[in-house]
């Protein structure tokens, strides 16, 4: 009798225990991250500490493999995806189609992100299929002293950009510095260009190529891009452009020799470790008429697979990962915007210009995402061949609209 | 008036010579600038001669781990490919002669075949083993792809052995395992010695296949291109990496100079 | 201590000769080599072939079998025919420098008159022994800011010239790296091709009166004919694969102009994404190699026969 009511009230205080403390009863759970960005690492570090401080039974472990994007796929092939995932642009919905991540669709915490992170993790049937982390920008760095000294003002139209071209010529200044031997940077030259002049009129212009309504060739705003690009490689350290590289761009920029450079916001980091005190700013590329809008899109975003063991431990990183303070960290320390709503990170005096554009809405966002994967890499280096003058515009056109169209037949999203 | 342009011939050769070694001594005298010195400066003299790069970017890239991670896999590929490439020459140079050939034969499809050929299926196997990342695995890899050559050079060379002391072991009772250890393999030491250099020379400098299967800079010319390729590219990083990368196997190639030599030419003419 | 165990009639066979048993069962040995070759060579080279009849991505679990269609788009399509180009222009740039500066200067190093021998030999053969990826990074830097700014120095800065971004000059200066990276292995082949020709010819030539240039061209080079031959077909089979260079150091670039067919396979397969459209360019690869590397032993042995 006595050692049956003994038992009895152990096995009530265990329980009531497991009730108050849950951690007790719950196994612990080790979630794998993997994501691309080495320059957030310590950040994410903190991050995951103070989450497993909150949720002492999960310990997050996170890697950042180099070759990402091959790392994932050896990942994929053999079912064993990361428990959380970074993913982005086409890759991301491939993965969905091929069903190797999780529906997030309705998840509580995606309510705090805003809607424009939003788009870049959901399909065009309203699915939600991944949780947007950053924002980032592309457009033209320019060295405010240097305007300053010259009396320039930040040009709005192409016709604003030649006059404050020709002024810094004048002056023996190399006005864009010009990194094109890494064909990507070509890329995000063309993407402040095509964004603005051929998605802002026809932001379906993708679907259109695919129904064959339009095609680059007679495309007059893709003609525009052209133009731009040609002015810009004008202006610029022409004779060395294509031996020219990333780095050594910046450092012209740097330096003083070069007053502008169109890049994305992570170039800010090798810029400030060659001159920190520089007093940097950014605008959007100027169009041929009055709309120049700020290239600013969504990049990383994290996705759970579809067949990891710990999905509700998963869930509350991602949730966590949207509360205010962690969401700030993590942007502090990778020196990008976040995605959730509310968050401003404050790492340079260049994000208020950038924040300008924002709050005016004169934003367009990346539109490459929806392109064929075998287009996209090769996009770059068609450009690049018809800016050596290999290729006249009419046949460069042509030729993307070759490519498109092989890129489709293969079927290759 | 022959040894006087003999001589004027000698020296310029050796001016040719220093040109021609000149990108070495450029990687060295940059690798003690700093970065911007480099890019701004590139033929100057080094401000100061500070061991900085060195210290940084040993411990940035993880280069002693490359180090010993290409000691590794070169150390244990080049035996396994002795061993292998041995016993299936041995085996076939004593077999009958009609599967002699269509083993060779087999073996021989290796030679024309360049790596692209089957590097893509490569690694749709190297996936389904569940392999790639793993280091034994790049190790067996390397062995499977290194050893036909050692297979032709070992059949060879052991084919012109008379059999007469085989003869003699195997009535006292050996196996052929043991026969192999006792008397084929130390005889064959001069075989082992081209193999060793063949081999070892191209996996100890091998960038693609490494790149493809581990995916992770573990080994010395990965660890140099991962550091190439990222985004900020320190090039004051990247001469000192060069530097540490390259001395291990000059200075090898310094003290086995002959050995070294000797043993590609056997190669070349052997193919 | 070899084990003692009854001898059977059956492993004394013919006198002299292993018997039938121990012929078959020494196969056994070459178990591991036979093994290993066949997982990662043999049936990587079989399944590339049926690959090759599919148009995988390498990602989708699943796959159309599409039969020829990616060999006859592989003949339309421009970049692939224009790598071919590209492969064929630095591999006849590279062989011809190799084999002839190489030629040049086993020649000299040959000849006894020439001092400091064996340090200008491995001054030569240095860069041999390192990987090409290692190189093309300083080298890349060399094109890149070094040559610019050493001519700076002696005012030349205007006449420098765009080594790597120019398209059609930057598979040349891919190809100068790789003449540089294995000039002293042709010529140390081909030193070891001259000490072989026996002195009493050379000397029988001398008393002859032949001189220097006459003694090369009528009684080494013919006798280093088959060598030249070698060296060649190293060379040429060689710089076929181009691959690191142009990976490294240009990306392929400015626009397609270093895209060699090796690096063509490697963007189709992991940028592009078709795995199978990758295999079957690969197997063009394949056979264009192997139609190269016959002709020429077919040369040489031709060749060979005269002399």
């Amino acid at each position: 009798m006595k050692r049956r009511a003994l038992l009895g009230l152990i096995a009530a205080f265990a329980l009531s225990m497991a009730a108050v403390n849950p951690c007790y009863a719950q196994k612990p759970v080790t979630l794998r991250l993997v994501q691309w960005k080495t320059e957030a690492r310590e950040a994410i570090e903190d991050i995951i500490a103070e989450f497993h401080r909150e949720y002492p039974h999960i310990t997050v472990n996170m890697e950042i493999p180099g070759q990402y994007d091959s790392y994932i796929q050896a990942k994929a092939a053999v079912n064993e995806l990361p428990d959380i995932v970074g993913l982005y642009g086409t890759g991301l919905f491939d993965y969905a189609k091929s069903e190797l991540i999780q529906e997030l669709t309705g998840a509580p915490f995606l309510s705090r992100c805003t809607p424009f992170s939003l788009r870049a993790t959901t399909d065009q049937n309203g699915r939600v299929w991944g949780l947007p982390i950053d924002g980032s920008a592309i457009g033209v760095y320019y060295n405010k002293s240097i305007f300053q000294k010259h009396n320039l003002e930040v040009p709005r139209t192409m016709a604003e950009l030649e006059k404050v071209c020709t002024v810094l010529k004048k002056n023996n200044i190399t006005p864009f510095a010009l990194a094109y031997k890494d064909a990507w940077t070509i890329k995000m030259a063309a993407i402040t260009c095509y964004d603005n002049y051929v998605y802002g009129p026809h932001p379906d212009w993708t679907e259109q190529r695919n129904r064959g309504q339009v095609t680059f060739a007679g495309s007059s705003e893709w003609k525009q891009v052209l133009d731009a690009l040609r002015f810009i490689l004008n202006n610029g350290n022409t004779n060395t452009a294509f031996e020219t590289d990333y780095d050594t761009a910046a450092v012209m920029l740097a330096t003083g020799k070069s007053a502008m450079l169109v890049q994305g916001l992570w170039a800010l980091v090798g810029i400030r470790s060659i001159d920190p005190d520089m007093d940097l700013g950014m605008f959007a590329m100027p169009a041929f008429w009055p709309g120049a809008k700020l290239v600013h899109f969504t990049d990383l975003c994290l996705c759970m697979s579809a067949n990891t063991k710990h999905p509700s431990e998963a869930r509350l990183f991602l949730d966590f990962l949207t509360q205010p303070q962690a969401a700030l960290a993590w942007c502090r320390g990778a020196q990008l915007f976040s995605a959730v709503k509310g968050v401003k990170p404050d790492f340079d005096p260049i994000t208020g210009d950038i924040f300008a554009y924002i709050d005016r809405g004169d934003t367009t966002t990346v539109h490459d995402r929806i392109w064929w994967s075998s287009f996209n890499t090769t996009f770059e280096k068609v450009i690049q061949e018809w800016m050596v003058g290999s290729t006249t515009d009419a046949e460069a056109l042509k030729k993307l609209d070759d490519l498109w169209d092989k890129a489709k037949a293969s079927g290759n999203r | 008036m022959k040894a006087r342009r003999g001589l004027l011939v000698s020296i310029l050769l050796i001016m040719i010579a220093i040109v021609y070694m000149s990108p070495f001594a450029f990687a060295v005298i940059s690798s003690f600038k700093s970065k911007a010195e480099i890019l701004l400066s590139p033929v100057a003299w080094p401000e100061s001669w500070s061991m900085r790069n060195y210290t940084e970017a040993i411990k940035r890239s993880n280069f002693a781990r490359s180090l010993i991670y290409s000691l590794i896999i070169t150390a244990t590929a080049v035996a396994g490919i002795t061993i292998a490439g041995a016993t299936a020459g041995y085996a076939i140079a004593r077999s009958y002669p009609g599967l002699s050939s269509v083993l060779l034969s087999f073996f021989g499809m290796s030679m024309f075949v360049p790596f692209q050929t089957i590097m893509i299926p490569l690694l749709r196997t190297a996936m389904s083993l569940r392999i790639v990342g793993s280091v034994p695995g790049l190790i067996l890899i390397y062995i499977g792809l290194g050893c036909p050559l050692a297979v032709f050079l070992y059949y060879s060379y052991i084919r012109a052995v008379p059999r007469a002391l085989e003869e003699s072991a195997v009535i006292e009772g050996c196996t052929h395992l043991q026969v192999f250890r006792h008397i084929m393999l130390p005889l064959a030491r001069p075989v082992t010695g081209v193999v060793a250099v063949l081999q070892g020379l191209w996996i100890w400098n091998d960038f693609l296949l490494p790149y493809l299967i581990l995916q992770k800079p573990l080994t010395i010319p990965l660890n140099q291109v991962y550091f190439y390729h990222s985004f900020n590219r320190d090039w004051n990083y990247i001469m000192a990496i060069f530097v540490l990368s390259t001395a291990p196997i000059v200075l090898l190639f310094l003290c086995f100079q002959r050995r070294i030599i000797s043993g590609l030419i056997a190669g070349a003419v052997k193919q | 201590m070899p084990r003692r165990r009854p001898r059977s009639e059956s492993c004394r066979g013919d006198y002299g000769m292993p018997s039938t048993r121990t012929r078959y069962s020494i196969l056994g040995l070459a178990l591991p080599a036979l093994a290993l070759y066949s997982v990662f060579f043999v049936w990587p080279l079989a399944s590339g072939l049926y690959l090759s009849l599919t148009d995988w991505n390498g990602l989708a679990r699943t796959y159309n079998f599409v039969r020829l269609r990616n060999f006859t788009e592989l003949l339309n399509d421009s970049l692939f025919l224009s790598s071919i180009g590209v492969t064929l222009k630095y591999a006849a740039f590279v062989t011809a420098l190799q084999v002839a500066l190489g030629l040049i200067l086993a020649l000299l190093l040959s000849s006894k008159r020439i001092r400091f021998r064996s340090f200008l030999t491995t001054a030569f053969f240095l860069p041999k022994v390192m990987s090409a990826a290692i190189i093309s990074v300083i080298w890349t830097f060399l094109f890149g800011n070094a040559f610019r700014a050493a001519l700076s120095l002696i005012g030349m800065e205007n006449t420098a010239f765009s080594w790597l971004g120019d398209p059609d000059q930057a598979i040349y200066s891919l190809g100068i790296v790789e003449v540089w990276h294995g000039l002293g292995y042709y010529m140390i082949i081909l030193l070891a091709g001259i000490t072989a020709i026996p002195s009493d010819v050379l000397e029988a030539a001398e008393i002859d009166g032949a001189g220097l240039w006459q003694k090369a061209s009528h009684v080494t080079l013919p006798l280093l004919a088959p060598t030249i031959g070698i060296c060649s077909i190293l060379a040429i089979a060689n710089s076929l694969r181009a691959f690191e260079i142009p990976f490294i150091m240009t990306a392929g670039g400015p626009g397609f102009s270093t895209t060699t067919l090796a690096y063509f396979i490697y963007n189709t397969a992991f940028q592009s994404k078709r795995f199978g459209y990758g295999c079957a360019a690969a197997l063009y690869m394949f056979a264009g190699i192997m139609a190269v590397t016959l002709a020429q032993l077919w040369i040489v042995q031709r060749k060979g026969v005269e002399y």
